[in-house]
C-alpha cells in the first residue's frame, strides 16, 4: 500500500482535532503528530476546508487532497495571494457548506463520515458549478485565461485552489499525471500503453 | 573615455556590446535597471510545488502594481522580478485606446523573457513600402543583410528546417525540434487542401544541439523544460545573460553599468557628433555624464524614441536627429491574440510526446504571396501547435473524488491552435509624445503613447480569422473557441518604427548603416530602427541590423 493512503482518515481527524480541542476525538487521532501553525482561517472555517478538500479529491487508489497538504497551502493562499474579495467569496462558500450540512444533515460537515460528505457534495458541486451569467464588467475569457462564470463564484475559487495544489503538488503530479522537470530530449512520438499518464504541463505552452 | 557607448543591454544591446567589443573597441553598456546573474538569479530549478503560492502573484499585488505587464502570458510568480512595475513606470494613452507596453527593466532586458521565435524578413518585406507606398522606402535590401543573418543565426543557435520559401528565407539552422503526431497530420491535411501553403516546425533560439562554440560560452543543448521565460540556467536559449554578454566580456573590452537610467545625448552643435550621454543613478538619482566617440541607442523601439525626444536642445528644440518629425511617430507592433483553436477528432488516440518543446509550429505567410488578399495590403503567419488534451482537470467541470481523478488520468483529443500575426503598417499618427508636465520620478518627462490599428489591419484581423478557421477544419478539426477581435497593440511585444531607417533624412531618422542622419556618430539599432514591421519576429533582424551596423561604426572610428 502507498505510505500516503492509509493514514489519510486519520490525518483529518488529527487535523481537526488540534483545531477544536482533542477532548472530542478517539485518541487514534491524536497519534499523528502535526505541527501547529498559525492558520488565517478561523478554526471552525479550517475545518471545513480540510473536509471539503478531503471530499473532493480523498485518497483512494492514490494519495489525496490532505496528503499533498492541499488544505495548509489554501490557507497559506488565503493570507498571502488572495484579495478581499477572493477571501470573501472563499469564506462565504465555506459557509454555504456548513449551512447545507446542517440542513440535510443536522451537522457540521467536518464532523460528517466520509460516505456522508460524498453524498451531500456530490449533488452540492453539481448545482453550485452550473454556469450563470457573467456579473456587469467582469472580464471576458480569452485564450491565455479562462473567466468561468458559475452559480457559486466561491465554491468554485476553492475547488480550483483544491485541484491547482493537489495537481502542481509532489504527490499529486507524481500519482496521478506524470512530471519530469529536465526532459532532456524532445520525444515527438510515443505509443501510449494503459499505465501512461498525461505529463503536467508548467509553462504557458 | 570609451570608444562606444551602447545603451540597453537587452537582445540588440547585448550583440551591440559582443560586436564592437570583438572588433577591439573599449565598450560601456549602460543598462536601467538592476544587475542580475545568469543562472542564480532564475527560478527555473524550483519544481512546480515549490513556487509561491502555486506560482500565482498575490492578486492585490497585480492589480496594484502590474496591471499592464499582467496581461503578457508569461508574466506569473517564478519570472515577477522580469517585469517592470507599472507602477512605478507610468505612462499615458488616450481614452478608448489602450497600448499595452511590456516591459523588463534588468540586465538583459527582455532578451532573458522573449518568445525564441527568429524568422527572416524577406526580400518582398524589405520592398513593401516602395511598392504600396506605405511609410518611406527601407534604405537597405534583403541581400545587405543576409550575410548578418548567417553571422547571428550561427552565434546564438537557431534550429530550423530549411524550406525554400521565397517569403521565409532559410538561415543556418541547427537541427530543428520535431513535431509530435498531431502535428505531422496537421500539416499534411493543410498543405494538402491547401497547395500554396506551408506548416513548418517553429524557428526558434534555443540550442536543439549545442556546438562548440555555443559550448565555449558555458551553454548547453536545450532540455525540453518550456519554462524559458524564468531564464534558462543551461543557457539553452540565446540571452544577453547567457549568450552576447559573456561573448563581449571575454574580450576584455567590457565595462556594464547598472541601474544608469540615460537621460538624453549631447550633441555638438558645430560638428553634429554625440559627445555624452546624461545619466541618472536610479538609485541616488544623481546625474553623471559619460563620452564616448560612438554611440549605438538599444534601449528598444519606444524608450530610444524617448531619448532622442528628451535630448532636445536650443539647436534642436523637437528634439535630437528630429529635423524629419518621425521621432516617435510610425510605432508598429504585430497583430496578436487573433487564435483559433479546435478539437481533433480524428487524430491518433494512441500517440503522445515526452517533454515540453520549447517551439510550436508556423505557417508562413501566403497573403499577398502565393495567394491574393481581398481588400488589405502585407500579410500574416500563424505561430500554434497540436497537443493532447489531458492532465489536471478543470473545476468548472461537476464531479468529486474518483471521478476527478479518473478524468485527470484520461488523454482527451489532440486540440490544434493557431495564431495569427498580421503586419501593421507604418502610420505617422501612431506614436509616442512626451509629456508636457508630467515626469517619472528621475524627472524624465513621461511618454503619450497614442497608437491604434487601422483600416488595413481590421480587414487583414478578419481573413485571418477566416483562414484560421478554414485550416483548423481542412485538418480534421471542430472549432472550439476562436478570438474575435485583435488582443491592444503592444501586446505582440514586437514594438518598433519609432526612429526609422531610411533614404531621405526628411522623411526618417537613420540611414541605410543604422547611422543618424543628422548624427555621425549616432546610431540604433534596436525596434526604433524598422522601417516596416514584416509579419515575421523581429529580433532577428535587430540582432543582424546590429551586427552589420557595429561594423560600419568600427570601421568609421577607424577611418577617424
Amino acid at each position: 500500500m502507498h505510505p500516503f493512503l492509509a493514514p489519510t482518515r486519520r490525518t483529518l481527524l488529527a487535523e481537526i482535532g488540534l483545531l477544536i480541542g482533542a477532548s472530542a476525538l478517539p485518541a487514534l487521532a491524536l497519534a499523528v503528530p502535526k505541527k501547529t501553525a498559525k492558520r488565517f482561517l478561523a478554526a471552525p472555517q479550517y475545518a471545513t476546508l480540510l473536509a471539503l478538500a478531503d471530499t473532493i479529491l480523498p485518497a483512494t487508489d492514490t494519495p489525496g487532497a490532505l496528503a499533498a497538504q492541499v488544505p495548509a497551502r489554501i490557507d497559506a493562499m488565503l493570507a498571502k495571494w488572495a484579495s478581499a474579495a477572493t477571501r470573501s467569496n472563499v469564506l462565504g462558500a465555506l459557509d454555504r457548506v456548513e449551512t447545507a450540512a446542517k440542513a440535510q444533515k443536522g451537522k457540521n460537515f467536518s464532523a460528517l463520515n466520509a460516505a456522508e460528505r460524498a453524498e451531500l457534495l456530490k449533488p452540492y458541486d453539481a448545482a453550485a458549478l452550473k454556469s450563470a451569467p457573467p456579473p456587469v464588467g467582469a472580464a471576458k475569457a480569452n485564450l491565455f485565461s479562462a473567466a468561468t462564470y458559475v452559480t457559486d463564484q466561491g465554491y468554485f475559487q476553492i475547488k480550483s485552489l483544491v485541484l491547482d495544489l493537489y495537481y502542481f503538488s509532489e504527490v499529486g503530479s507524481a500519482n496521478e499525471l506524470a512530471y519530469v522537470h529536465v526532459p532532456g530530449k524532445f520525444q515527438p512520438s510515443i505509443k501510449l500503453t494503459p499505465q501512461s499518464r498525461p505529463e503536467l504541463g508548467t509553462g504557458p505552452f | 573615455m570609451f570608444d562606444a557607448i551602447v545603451i540597453g543591454s537587452g537582445m540588440s544591446g547585448g550583440i551591440a556590446a559582443k560586436e564592437l567589443c570583438e572588433r577591439g573597441l573599449k565598450v560601456l553598456v549602460l543598462e536601467r535597471g538592476r544587475k542580475i546573474e545568469h543562472g542564480t538569479d532564475y527560478n527555473d530549478h524550483q519544481m512546480p510545488w515549490e513556487l509561491p503560492n502555486n506560482n500565482k502573484i498575490p492578486e492585490d499585488e497585480l492589480k496594484r502594481d502590474y496591471a499592464i505587464q499582467s496581461q503578457c502570458y508569461a508574466v506569473n510568480e517564478a519570472t515577477k522580478q522580469f517585469w517592470v512595475k507599472d507602477s512605478e513606470h507610468p505612462y499615458t494613452t488616450p481614452e478608448g485606446k489602450p497600448f499595452a507596453w511590456i516591459r523588463g527593466y534588468h540586465l538583459g532586458g527582455r532578451s532573458i523573457m522573449w518568445g525564441r521565435q527568429s524568422y527572416r524578413l524577406s526580400p518582398q518585406d524589405f520592398e513593401a513600402n516602395a511598392k504600396d507606398g506605405h511609410g518611406c522606402d527601407w534604405p537597405i535590401r534583403y541581400e545587405d543583410l543576409a550575410p548578418w543573418y548567417d553571422h547571428i543565426e550561427t552565434f546564438i543557435g537557431v534550429a530550423g528546417s530549411k524550406e525554400g520559401l521565397p517569403q521565409l528565407p532559410d538561415g543556418q539552422f541547427l537541427p530543428a525540434f520535431e513535431m509530435n503526431d498531431g502535428e505531422k497530420l496537421f500539416k499534411a491535411s493543410v498543405e494538402s487542401k491547401f497547395p500554396t501553403r506551408k506548416v513548418i516546425i517553429g524557428r526558434n533560439a534555443n540550442l536543439s544541439v549545442a556546438q562548440p562554440h555555443h559550448e565555449a560560452l558555458g551553454r548547453t543543448s536545450c532540455q525540453n523544460r518550456s519554462i524559458c521565460e524564468r531564464g534558462c540556467s543551461f543557457g539553452a536559449n540565446h540571452t544577453s545573460l547567457s549568450s552576447s554578454l559573456p561573448a563581449a566580456e571575454r574580450t576584455g573590452n567590457l565595462t556594464i553599468i547598472t541601474d544608469a537610467i540615460v537621460h538624453s545625448l549631447i550633441q555638438d552643435p558645430k560638428t553634429g557628433k554625440i559627445t555624452g550621454v546624461r545619466v541618472i543613478d536610479a538609485h541616488t538619482k544623481l546625474g553623471k555624464t559619460y563620452e564616448a566617440k560612438i554611440f549605438f541607442l538599444n534601449a528598444s523601439a519606444i524608450a530610444s524614441a524617448q531619448i532622442l525626444l528628451n535630448s532636445k536642445s536650443e539647436a534642436n528644440p523637437n528634439g535630437l536627429c528630429n529635423k524629419s518629425d518621425q521621432v516617435g511617430r510610425n510605432l508598429m507592433d504585430h497583430m496578436y491574440a487573433l487564435t483559433t483553436a479546435g478539437f481533433m477528432p480524428n487524430y491518433p488516440k494512441d500517440s503522445y510526446y515526452h517533454g515540453r518543446r520549447p517551439t510550436g509550429i508556423y505557417i508562413p505567410r501566403f497573403r499577398n504571396v502565393t495567394e491574393e488578399a481581398d481588400g488589405f495590403v502585407r500579410g500574416y503567419g500563424y505561430q500554434g501547435g497540436v497537443m493532447r488534451v489531458g492532465g489536471k482537470p478543470s473545476a468548472a467541470t461537476a464531479g468529486i473524488g474518483q471521478q476527478i481523478k479518473d478524468s485527470g488520468r484520461k488523454f482527451g483529443p489532440w486540440m490544434a491552435f493557431i495564431s495569427g500575426f498580421g503586419e501593421m503598417l507604418p502610420n505617422p499618427d501612431n506614436r509616442v509624445t512626451m509629456s508636457a508636465s508630467n515626469k517619472d520620478k528621475w524627472g524624465i518627462p513621461i511618454l503619450h503613447i497614442d497608437c491604434a490599428q487601422g483600416p488595413n489591419e481590421a480587414k487583414m484581423a478578419k481573413q485571418i480569422l477566416a483562414d484560421g478557421k478554414a485550416m483548423v477544419q481542412a485538418a480534421g478539426g471542430v472549432v472550439m473557441a476562436q478570438a474575435d477581435v485583435a488582443g491592444p497593440p503592444g501586446l505582440g511585444i514586437h514594438e518598433m518604427g519609432t526612429a526609422r531607417m531610411g533614404r531621405d533624412p526628411m522623411t526618417s531618422v537613420f540611414n541605410g548603416h543604422n547611422q543618424a542622419h543628422e548624427a555621425p556618430n549616432l546610431f540604433c539599432t534596436d525596434g526604433a530602427a524598422m522601417a516596416s514591421s514584416g509579419c515575421q519576429n523581429p529580433s532577428l533582424t535587430y540582432m543582424a541590423l546590429t551586427a552589420r551596423a557595429s561594423k560600419f561604426a568600427a570601421e568609421m572610428l577607424k577611418l577617424g
